[in-house]
């Protein structure tokens, strides 16, 4: 097999690889190609990081107290209206 | 009456759901019981109502969007076969009322991503300044990580996305649901989610790199030279 190049393991098989979903072998010449690039080294680092950023601050508090006192109204309006 | 109180805490986020009650939850609608859905809206309306505010970015959307859920389920529980998970089926609502709702109404400009993805060379070999390429901040201090700026680049970042880029990001990375359940919520091919879920986290790492990347990492290194007297200013 051609080595990989940058952009083959940054485009095609990072995601993949991070999941742990590629074959034995595809896994060993991603691993080939990241002990001599530091740069798709650094790429993998912060990738994975990136991810784990996204989970920690994008997370948010559910639905607001007051909102969900309003959807239950608006259900029991609705179930009422419709209720045979 | 309400059997609100009896719900169990696996609504907070990343906790999988149970499958198994959620059914026995709707066959209790299907027979009448509607305190099976106050039960079924505490178990679901806080995923529900991310999703939708993580699309649409606008709290009184996402309350109609959680809502039109509710409501749809509702009318709906008496088709429900159990075949896919209740969950999925709720998300795949959410999704498609969260993405309607901001059809037509997007004013800003998308900024196309491919302008704002890793470029390359044509041997394959990544192209830009060698420092920026190897810069690596992922061991950056936790405070350099979740200090405000970042937390607002990271939004803004998220926020420039295409909605269903955004949409997929959200419900894999922020919710935790898998590949499989996002295309199943999002109607599309496992494939397809897998691809534009990459492309939108490599846009987010570029956007995190020219902030964190070798300019912030000298500034760090100055900030420590000075504590330690290496230099003085």
């Amino acid at each position: 097999m051609e080595a990989l190049k940058c952009k083959d393991v940054i485009v095609e098989f990072l995601a993949d690889y991070l999941d742990r979903t590629l074959p034995p072998e595809l896994t060993e010449e991603v691993e080939r190609h990241l002990r001599g690039c530091a740069a798709c080294m650094a790429y993998l680092n912060t990738y994975r990081r990136t991810r784990d950023l996204v989970g920690r601050h994008a997370a948010q508090g559910g639905m607001p107290d007051e909102m969900k006192g309003l959807l239950r109204r608006f259900m029991v309006e609705r179930m009422a209206r419709q209720a045979p | 009456m309400w059997a609100a109180e009896q719900v169990d805490h696996d609504v907070e986020r990343g906790v999988p759901l149970n499958d198994s009650a959620d059914l026995e939850l709707v066959q209790r609608l299907q027979a009448g019981d509607v305190s099976a859905l106050d039960v079924l809206m505490h178990r679901h309306s806080d995923r529900a109502y991310r999703i939708a505010f993580g699309i649409t970015r606008n709290s009184a959307d996402a309350e109609e969007v959680v809502q039109d859920v509710f409501l749809a389920l509702y009318q709906k529980s008496a088709s429900f076969e159990g075949r896919a998970a209740l969950s999925t089926w709720l998300y795949r609502v959410a999704t498609n009322a969260a993405l309607m709702k901001r059809r037509g109404r997007r004013q800003e400009v998308e900024v196309s991503l491919e302008a704002r993805l890793p470029t390359f060379r044509e041997d394959g070999h990544r192209a830009g300044d060698m420092s920026f390429l190897t810069a690596d901040w992922s061991q950056n201090p936790e405070a350099d990580l979740l200090s405000q700026e970042t937390r607002s680049i990271l939004t803004r970042a998220i926020e420039g996305l295409p909605d269903a880029y955004r949409a997929v990001l959200l419900m894999r990375d922020v919710e935790g649901l898998s590949n499989e359940e996002v295309a199943e919520a999002m109607g599309e091919s496992v494939a397809a989610i897998k691809s534009r879920l990459h492309r939108a986290r490599m846009v987010l790492r570029e956007e995190l790199t020219h902030r964190l990347g070798p300019h912030e990492r000298s500034s760090w290194f100055r900030e420590w030279g000075k504590r330690l007297g290496l230099w003085k200013r």
